[in-house]
């Protein structure tokens, strides 16, 4: 069963799904769901005995067409909805094992041209107002299937997040005719402190206003609203970018770091976004190679993060590791 | 929005159960390393 439930001090809707809590919970390697379907072998949720890239609609979704009809009635201050939507799965490789950094930079691009083909394709339904690109990477994040994957929700309404981002941009572009994000990567790109790793036309950087120890931007150093403006060269030096991103986390403390990797971009509710700018934004959870960042009472219960560090430090540090030029990835 | 320019086959199944599997399958002829060596060695228009 699952429904919007609406929030009235926050105004904002909160799915409930009570079918995930039952959904599959870190499976052994043999009976991995992810896996192709070997002959004569365990009946995985992908038929094929091979393939590239697999995309299907989640089997615990959070949202789904056709939604079941809410288990409660609503009130005045308690609105219901539907939880209309569509939750994917994207399976990036058949090999169990690999993680996204360890992929060759082709097929991280083939990953880009999926990505961008689901938001074209979504996108175009009335339904949905905004795709979520994600990736949760490892237990420490609540991964339940260690297979390399990542997944999309396609939302009917634009999360909260988002909202905020998208008001805050049209505030800035209002009073001075640019985009919010195209003056933060000038002001990052004439300091300098914060860059991590960069090709011609993409930048990763820890924001000046980082949250998270090792928390990072990566965006086009043009303004691009959507992956659907994507061209094929936008999507090899993303590739790239990525990929120098991903080696340097896993040779910050000398194992795949854990991290949760979200996609921000604009609606696809048919407005209009000359003032919003794509970028990814990267979570770890760590601030030290075996000490978590929880979100405690000031984040959780104020919504007020405090960083135990300085982005120019954590900065330099995921600079002097790992690759330190384009050509060191191919 | 511009036009899909990506050469990838997609294959639309349904599972058992009636949920939708998509395979996506690259041409890796056409998309091997050499076009992301290029596009840091060269100006990476030509690609576009």
């Amino acid at each position: 069963m699952s429904e919007l439930r609406w929030h009235p001090f926050l105004e904002e809707w909160v799915i409930t799904a009570t079918h995930r809590q039952d959904r599959t919970f870190l499976p052994p390697k043999d009976y991995c769901p992810l896996c192709p379907t070997k002959p004569g072998g365990f009946p995985t949720e992908i038929p094929r005995s091979s393939y590239d890239i697999a995309v299907f609609e989640n089997k615990f979704p959070s949202l789904q067409t056709p939604a079941p009809l809410p288990s409660v009635g609503d009130t005045p201050i308690s609105p219901v909805a539907p939880a209309v939507g569509r939750c994917e799965v994207i399976v990036y490789s058949p090999n169990h094992q690999e993680t996204l950094a360890q992929m060759p930079v082709a097929r991280i691009r083939n990953l880009i041209s999926v990505w961008q083909d689901r938001y074209l394709e979504l996108g175009k339904r009335n339904d949905i107002q905004y795709i979520l690109i994600f990736e949760n990477k490892g237990e420490a994040v609540g991964v339940t299937l260690h297979h390399p994957h990542g997944q999309i929700y396609a939302f009917p309404f634009i999360p909260p997040k988002i909202r905020q981002e998208l008001s805050a941009s049209r505030k800035y572009y209002e009073k001075h005719h640019q985009c919010l994000f195209c003056a933060t990567l000038e002001e990052e790109q004439s300091d300098g402190r914060r860059i991590i790793f960069e090709s011609e036309r993409f930048i990763a950087f820890i924001p000046f206003f980082a949250r998270y120890p090792y928390e990072v931007y990566l965006a086009p150093k043009r303004h691009l609203a959507s992956i659907a403006e994507f061209t094929g060269a936008d999507r090899s030096d993303l590739a790239l970018t990525l990929k120098g991103l991903l080696m340097k986390y896993d040779a910050l403390f000398g194992f795949s770091l854990p991290y949760i990797m979200v996609i921000h971009q604009a609606p696809t509710d048919g407005g209009d976004y000359p003032d919003y700018h794509f970028h990814f934004e990267f979570y770890p959870p760590l601030r030290t190679s075996n000490k978590l960042k929880y979100l405690a009472g000031c984040e959780s219960g104020a919504g007020n993060f405090i960083n135990d560090t300085l982005a120019e430090e954590k900065a330099a540090e995921l600079r002097k590791v790992g690759p330190q030029t384009i050509a060191e990835l191919v | 929005m511009p036009k899909n320019d990506s050469d990838f086959t997609k294959e639309k199944i349904r599972l058992p159960d009636g949920r939708e599997l998509i395979y996506y399958d690259f041409n890796h002829e056409t998309l091997p390393e050499n076009s992301v060596k290029r596009s840091i060695k060269q100006t990476v228009t030509d690609e576009k």
